[in-house]
């Protein structure tokens, strides 16, 4: 397990840090996963991917936190629009900040399939019907094209 | 040009994180954090009026014409947060004199021994490497008749150890007190004993050459934030009976302690840590001692550590302890010079 941890930590962080926009909060969650898997190693050992696993635990953590502060003054100030985080610059500004600003259940979808997923295997990891990863998948699309057109005009 | 792949490439890249923190110190930090919420939570329940801990369990179990020991859940009905998690579920009890029948369900949140009379509650916290505290809170009033302190061995218990399937808890003497034995079919608990065991087996250095750890025979006695002596009043107490008391500035409040080697410190916090207004004091120091990990001497002055290694909060002897010290070395000038308190005598 301790194997795991150290290849799968960094990355497990970087996933859930975009799902959540909130490199501290990933840390947490994927910890928090971690410290689960103690109790379930001796299962989760046995699959083809314990690292699904963790990140599967560990976005459903993030889920619940975001659940806890929704209403709350810590969510406005980490969705509000003085975040402090190092953005790119130039031409994907604008893509990022849609990214960031999408819902987090779409966001969540995008970044699965980025790692290539399947949408199948997204709706099974999320516990969802492969229906909804779809309308996710397909709602970011249609909130980011705009975007992405926008970029090609002002590049052009 | 940018597309949609690219820009989760790269915030891929930015929230990667530089570095990884060790797993044993995840694991402490886990704990510690559980410790306090636990705190905090009892005291918000103290607060809204919820006194009776103990006495509810055990009235329904009544109300029901149910033994309160028939309605504990076997083991692994429990999802065990607070590392080892080995010791979470629910355990037969026997030894200390206590009943036969009587099981102690063990959570991350709280301990609730099931007797008879009803349920016994209190806390408890233990060390990867054995170490162990635990305290009696609540006691129904039914269990108090004719005399008695039933689950007062909890506060006995200073260390544990595996026996088989069996955990054996043991005194500051490394008697047994109690052993547990699994109320059910033990699949749940053996392996994540095991892992968590594997898992937990190192304690990192001290951070600093200056720094060694602090003996439990040197703790004893009252200790004040260093530069801060007088103005908040805050101070730490370590009593020699592995009692604790702190000011924390608009309250006081006490508790048990277990030392180790190399430092290692386990303390439990009582339900009502602090009250509405006082849940951040100016100098938090029986939240250092009970967020703290190790304890370790720099020179005179006591640094309390976390599990990272991070100073929480650094105390010197009070004004008269200090004093009374300098006239013992004074009279008594072969005596060490690490307080009133000294170690084992090595002549």
């Amino acid at each position: 397990m301790r194997e795991l941890y150290a290849t799968s930590y960094a990355r497990l962080v970087a996933v859930v840090g975009v799902v959540g926009q909130d490199r501290q909060e990933a840390e947490e969650a994927v910890q928090d996963a971690f410290v689960r898997l103690l109790r379930h190693w001796p299962t989760v050992s046995r699959y083809e991917d314990p690292e699904a696993w963790v990140r599967t635990v560990a976005l459903r953590c993030l889920s619940n936190r975001h659940r806890k502060v929704r209403n709350g003054l810590r969510a406005v100030l980490r969705y509000g629009p003085e975040r402090e985080v190092d953005g790119p610059t130039g031409l994907g500004v604008d893509l990022d900040r849609a990214l960031a600003t999408l819902p987090r259940a779409q966001r969540e979808a995008v970044v699965l399939r980025h790692l290539g997923l399947d949408v199948a295997e997204i709706a099974r990891q999320l516990q969802v019907p492969v229906g909804t990863v779809k309308s996710r998948l397909s709602r970011a699309r249609a909130a980011l094209a705009p975007l992405l057109r926008e970029d090609v005009t002002d590049r052009a | 040009m940018p597309d949609l792949e690219g820009a989760v490439q790269a915030q891929l890249e930015r929230f990667h994180p530089g570095t990884a923190p060790s797993f044993d110190t995840v694991l402490s930090r886990r704990r510690r954090r559980d410790v306090r919420r636990r705190a905090l939570g009892a005291a918000a329940a103290v607060a809204i009026g919820a006194t009776a801990l103990g006495a509810g369990p055990a009235l329904l179990g009544r109300a029901t014409g149910e033994s309160p020991v028939a309605r504990v859940p076997a083991v692994g009905a429990t999802a065990p947060d607070l590392l080892p998690s080995g010791l979470a579920g629910s355990w037969q009890v026997s030894g200390a004199g206590e009943e036969p029948g009587a099981v102690l369900l063990v959570s991350s949140q709280e301990v609730s021994l099931s007797r008879r009379c009803g349920v016994v509650s209190g806390r408890w916290g233990a060390g990867p490497d054995g170490l162990f505290v635990g305290q009696v809170e609540s006691v129904p009033g039914a269990c108090l008749q004719g005399g008695g302190a039933p689950g007062s061995w909890l506060g006995e218990v200073t260390r544990y150890r595996a026996d088989g399937e069996r955990w054996v808890l043991l005194d500051a003497q490394d008697r047994p007190v109690v052993t547990l034995s699994p109320t059910g079919p033990a699949a749940s608990t053996a392996p994540s004993r095991s892992v968590a065991w594997d898992a937990l087996d190192a304690v990192p250095a001290l951070p600093g050459p200056g720094l060694r750890p602090a003996a439990p025979e040197q703790l004893p006695g009252r200790w004040v934030p260093v530069g801060e002596p007088r103005a908040t009043q805050a101070f730490l107490r370590f009593g020699d009976d592995r009692s604790w008391t702190a000011s924390v500035s608009c309250t006081s409040t006490g508790g048990l302690w277990s030392a180790g080697e190399l430092g290692r410190i386990e303390a439990v916090a009582p339900y009502a840590v602090a009250l509405a207004g006082c849940l951040q004091p100016a100098l938090p120091v029986a939240d250092w001692l009970v967020q703290a990990d190790r304890l370790a001497l720099d020179g005179d002055v006591l640094v309390l550590l976390d599990a990272d290694g991070s100073a929480l909060g650094r105390l010197q002897r009070a004004a008269q302890e200090q004093r009374a010290e300098a006239a013992a070395r004074s009279s008594a000038p072969r005596l060490p010079r690490l307080g009133p308190l000294v170690g084992p005598d090595k002549g």
